[in-house]
């Protein structure tokens, strides 16, 4: 089998890029590979040199050499070309996110396209009586995004869909998805890098608790820090790290910051440009906060990354985050303070509670998520699509 | 459009006046002027201006229902071309197994006429 293989890829700014860095090598163990960028010479050295990495043009013009296309698609403008290509030369893809509305947002009506979102709107839809209505009325409501995935055309389009959850696979089925559908894991590795502990000049007793990757309005940091601070005037070597870039609030972040009183004990990192030392971020952390709201049904590489890392989980409990095991994982209520707070002071108090529960966590992550596993279902699952839909018995004899 | 459905038929109002004890002396000789002066020139335009109002909102209403209508006509063209391309994506996938079928058999007559 030899794959058409469309993904943002490193140094590119997003998840989906450090993802197939790290299932690639596993995959070429199984298929042949050729991977398709819109600027090949942007790659990474290290992919280039392990890897033919050719322009979308040569796909074009080359269509029958290949199998089949994998995209890996996800929710931003890192997928524009791809988006493009896989609507019209479908093959399988790898829906990171389920909701795909601020990525057709921002190539359709952010370029003036008012026609191209409405006609996105209208796929969505289009099902229901009145919907013209209905979306001229949703068109700038900030509940849109829920409403409407936008998924749907790219799905429709789709010969094979690959989800990383139940929910995300109960969702397509909910909005009539007529592919198939089958689950993969997110890969993860697991990074053995030295803490930055040390260069935090924090005690030796404090009890450090981390939110990782892009810091936005959706992963709470407020409501963490908020029932951090209560946490801190009872643990004061309580501490709280922000691993990652701020998106959009960083002067709304230092006022929240100032007022709770907590500045000493926080930290804010920054954008970490690459995974070993993101990676020494992580082992400075005892407890990971994940606390994403409202989810789209993504699937948290960072929650992932934490878990390989033995780190205990606080989560909200809904969409993919519902399906992480107990063992590993405090799930509580959305948006309850409350249990926060008391999920923090839980893990704050008891050192082995944290022990036990990370250990389950990096558990997890070996059995179910090493990505030579991953590659391998990914494989089988296209191997068996290939099957059903060949043209002939396969020549035998 | 529901709005306009519900205001689009202008109507009389009666006359009121607030004036404690005066009040619907007030009303009254207001009403008998209207009546004398008024009323039989303002209802004509009354009822002309409710029947252009009728007739724009029905026009309205239908403008509406044939866009829906010419949207919905789009969308499932749509729909019907996701679907088209759908199947084109499979039938290329045949193709490449078929054209590899064709290669590995031309293999094999090769290496039997070769071996005869």
């Amino acid at each position: 089998m030899h794959l058409a293989y469309f993904s943002p890829l490193p140094p590119a700014r997003t998840g989906i890029a450090d993802y197939s860095a790290e299932l690639l090598p596993h995959l070429a163990t199984h298929v042949d590979l050729t991977l398709f960028h819109p600027e090949p010479e942007q790659v990474a050295a290290a992919l280039r040199q392990q890897f033919s990495i050719q322009p979308y043009s040569h796909f074009q013009a080359n269509r029958p050499q290949y199998t089949l296309p994998l995209y890996q698609m996800g929710n931003s403008t890192h997928h524009t070309g791809l988006y493009r290509m896989a609507l019209r030369y479908p093959g399988a893809v790898v829906l990171h996110d389920l909701v795909l509305h601020h990525f057709i947002e921002a190539i359709t009506q952010g370029q003036g396209d008012e026609a191209g979102y409405a006609r996105a709107m209208g796929y969505a839809l289009g099902r229901e009586p009145g919907w013209l209505r209905h979306y001229w009325q949703l068109r700038h409501q900030p509940d849109r995004y829920s409403v409407a995935s936008l998924n749907q055309i790219l799905v429709d389009r789709s010969l094979l869909i690959f989800t990383h959850s139940q929910y995300g696979q109960h969702q397509l089925l909910a909005q009539g998805c007529r592919r198939p559908i089958k689950i993969i894991p997110q890969p993860m590795v697991s990074y053995e890098a030295p803490s930055q502990r040390a260069i935090l000049n924090w005690p030796d007793t404090a009890v450090v608790f981390a939110a990782l990757g892009q810091v936005t309005r959706a992963k709470q940091v407020g409501m963490a820090l908020r029932q951090f601070a209560r946490l801190y005037a009872d643990f004061p070597q309580a501490r709280f790290l922000l691993i990652g870039e701020i998106m959009g609030y960083e002067a709304g972040l230092q006022e929240e910051l100032a007022a709770l009183m907590v500045e000493g004990a926080v930290l804010v990192t920054g954008y970490v440009p690459d995974l070993a030392q993101f990676a020494g971020w992580i082992a400075a952390a005892d407890v990971i906060l994940n606390l994403r709201h409202p989810t789209m049904g993504e699937t948290s590489a960072t929650a992932l990354r934490g878990m390989a890392q033995r780190k205990p989980l606080i989560v909200f409990n809904h969409g993919w985050y519902h399906e992480l095991p107990d063992a590993a994982a405090l799930k509580i209520p959305p948006l309850d303070e409350e249990a926060l707070y008391q999920a923090m002071r839980s893990l704050a108090q008891s050192p082995e509670m944290r022990q036990t529960m990370g250990g389950a966590a990096a558990y997890h992550i070996q059995r179910y998520h090493h990505p030579s596993q991953v590659a391998e279902q990914l494989t089988t699952h296209l191997h068996e699509w290939l099957i059903n839909h060949s043209p002939t018995q396969p020549f035998t004899n | 459009m529901d709005e306009l459905k519900q205001k689009w038929a202008v109507q009389e109002r009666p006359f009121v006046s607030q004036m404690p004890v005066f009040g619907q002396l007030i009303v009254a000789i207001r009403t008998a002027w209207n009546n004398m002066s008024t009323r039989w020139y303002v209802l004509p335009l009354l009822q002309q201006q409710n029947e252009v109002n009728r007739l724009l909102v029905q026009q309205l209403q239908e403008q509406q229902q044939m866009v829906e209508l010419q949207q919905s006509l789009l969308i499932a063209q749509s729909r019907e071309q996701s679907d088209l391309i759908h199947d084109l994506g499979v039938m290329q996938v045949q193709l490449h197994q078929l054209q590899q079928q064709i290669t590995e058999l031309t293999a094999r007559l090769e290496k039997v006429s070769s071996e005869q």
